[in-house]
């Protein structure tokens, strides 16, 4: 008996050290909440959580799934999200306006032969050619948003006024009633929301804009605020390095990537099945950033941007 | 039938059956014209949405989500709108000094304040809070300086007359004469603070209903949608047949009816 009790007390001990040991791993993870649209380009983050990529470099993260993205800069600039998913469009516009948000990762890439963003035309609307589109009205998500840059330079680059086009904005659910009920011509997409506007009978031709665009232009980055990313650099070179992974995750197993997004954001399994997910990449330089500043400068939304450099940390 | 027939059946009919019966026509309606839409679900669809959310305790979570801000809110904007309010209903001076600010603020829709109040607080129940606060604060100011106002101006005569104290002359006789409309306030601006917690939560917070019923929404769930939608229009009416219990059970004997 009297064996016993120390026994037990360096067992106790000992538990007490692991205890403590775990305590002290766990207060190394630096904590942070990522917001993120629900939409599928925004896995990455989702698949690093669960499968542990972010704690193995240090960082203990939560997701919170946002719709739209006009509340995401107010939200890093007062640190309720230390990063989040913005449109590359949305960061150079707030940047413009006196925000300070870097850029902590890139998100994806639109190619030239991606799928993913288009322009429904109504299945009578006789529209075929860019031209047709002009005293048309368009269903877009978000005016201003980088959907409707998108469209408005390939409008530009298709010799096609696009003042002459009348832009109606809508939510994306909604995109393919309107097109059904003839409210709009044409709608402007992206999938799910796309293929299911552009079936027989609701959509006719659709037209692919991503084509006519520059290529490796980022539709959105994953961003911070300056002061956050600045302290704590090696959480933000960690998130980089997580995403990658996930990246890796998801380009091998794509049908568990899915259902990792539907875990986080709950769709019926036949939309789900059906869902793609565009070409992820987390390096973006300045110089693709620029790409959207030149479309942005000829859309006349800028003020007093000085150079895509700024929004990288040095 | 004669009318002598008709009238007791009709007056027996409880109201309840009209939303029943809106119910069940949108159902045929909807299975009649083998209607597919994204933004549209029947009537069965949201039952069956419904009972699951509640099943899941979905509802519970956001439901409290929601009326935790609302609470939050109400409370602090209410109680200073009472203060002030009662003040300027007391004192002609505090009314004219403070008129022109009230009338500048007052029609600052609350929802345009959304983007400053994410700066300050980020997002979240204080954020929230803070915007129904603001939204709340105006009714109440107004409508309990004019419960005030309202007040027999001979029942201060009176207390003046008996030598009261002006302390007394408020807790005694001003204040609970102007309870029941103070209380008549307290119910329309939580109606205002439900509507304006639902609208940030859909416009730019991510908790509660409204962000269930956007999130829901664009994750091609209208079924979920409209169930959140139904449960909304549940909890208000909750919340009102609540409070109209209450003005009754505390001022209904003294005051009359409380207006529905």
């Amino acid at each position: 008996m009297r064996a016993a009790v120390p026994t037990l007390l360096k067992m106790m001990l000992a538990a007490l050290a692991v205890q403590l040991s775990m305590t002290g791993l766990a207060a190394a993870q630096t904590k942070i909440t990522i917001g993120v649209p629900p939409v599928p380009e925004f896995v990455l983050p989702m698949i690093a959580v669960e499968k542990g990529y972010f704690k193995d470099h240090g960082i203990d993260a939560t997701i919170k799934i946002i719709p739209g993205g006009q509340s995401m800069p107010a939200a890093l600039q007062s640190d309720s999200l230390q990063i989040a998913a913005l449109s590359t469009a949305s960061l150079i516009q707030v940047t413009d306006s006196g925000l300070d948000l870097v850029v902590v990762s890139g998100g994806a890439i639109a190619s030239v032969d991606d799928t993913n963003y288009g322009i429904v035309a109504g299945a009578n609307s006789e529209i075929e050619k860019p031209e047709d589109f002009i005293g048309k009205r368009i269903g877009t998500p978000g005016l201003g948003s980088f959907f409707h840059i998108m469209a408005r330079e390939w409008f530009r680059r298709k010799g096609v006024d696009w003042k002459k086009i009348t832009f109606v904005e809508s939510t994306f659910p909604q995109l393919g009633d309107l097109l059904k009920a003839r409210t709009v011509d044409a709608v402007l997409s992206t999938n799910p929301f796309l293929q299911r506007a552009a079936i027989p009978g609701i959509g006719g031709k659709v037209f692919y804009i991503a084509a006519d665009l520059p290529d490796r232009l980022p539709p959105f980055v994953y961003a911070g605020s300056r002061s956050w990313a600045d302290a704590h650099r090696e959480a933000a070179t960690g998130f980089k390095r997580a995403m990658d992974e996930a990246i890796a995750f998801q380009q091998h197993d794509l049908p568990a990537a899915l259902e990792i997004f539907g875990k986080y954001v709950k769709m019926p399994p036949e939309v789900l099945k059906t869902l793609t997910i565009n070409k992820l990449d987390t390096n973006v330089t300045p110089q693709q950033v620029q790409l959207w500043v030149d479309m942005m400068d000829k859309q006349d939304m800028l003020r007093n941007f000085k150079s895509p450099d700024a929004l990288f940390l040095k | 039938m004669s009318r002598t027939r008709i009238d007791p059946v009709l007056r027996a009919l409880p109201a309840w059956l009209v939303p029943l019966a809106m119910l069940a026509v949108t159902e045929f309606a909807m299975r009649a014209s083998g209607i597919e839409s994204d933004g549209l679900a029947r009537p069965s669809e949201v039952a069956t949405a419904l009972l699951g959310l509640i099943g899941n305790g979905e509802i519970v979570l956001r439901t409290a989500e929601t009326i935790g801000a609302v609470t939050i809110g109400v409370a602090v904007g209410g109680t200073l709108g009472l203060l002030l309010g009662v003040w300027m209903g007391l004192s002609p001076t505090a009314a004219r000094l403070a008129s022109l600010t009230v009338e500048l603020v007052r029609p600052i829709p609350p929802v345009a304040i959304i983007p400053l109040m994410m700066l300050i607080y980020g997002l979240g129940i204080k954020m929230e809070a803070a915007i129904i606060a603001f939204a709340c604060f105006w009714p109440m100011l107004l409508l309990s300086r004019d419960a005030v106002l309202g007040v027999e101006p001979q029942l201060i005569e009176v207390s003046r007359m008996l030598g009261l104290p002006r302390r007394q002359q408020i807790t005694k006789i001003a204040l609970p004469a102007a309870l029941p409309r103070i209380f008549a306030a307290l119910r329309l601006t939580l109606g205002i603070a439900l509507i304006v917690a639902v609208t940030t939560e859909i416009a730019a917070n991510p908790i509660g209903i409204g962000y269930a019923i956007i999130s829901a929404g664009l994750s091609l769930r209208p079924e979920v949608m409209y169930a959140f939608l139904f449960w909304l229009a549940i909890l208000g009416w909750l919340l009102n047949t609540g409070l109209v219990a209450m003005h009754q059970h505390l001022f209904g004997a003294a005051y009359g009816e409380a207006p529905r």
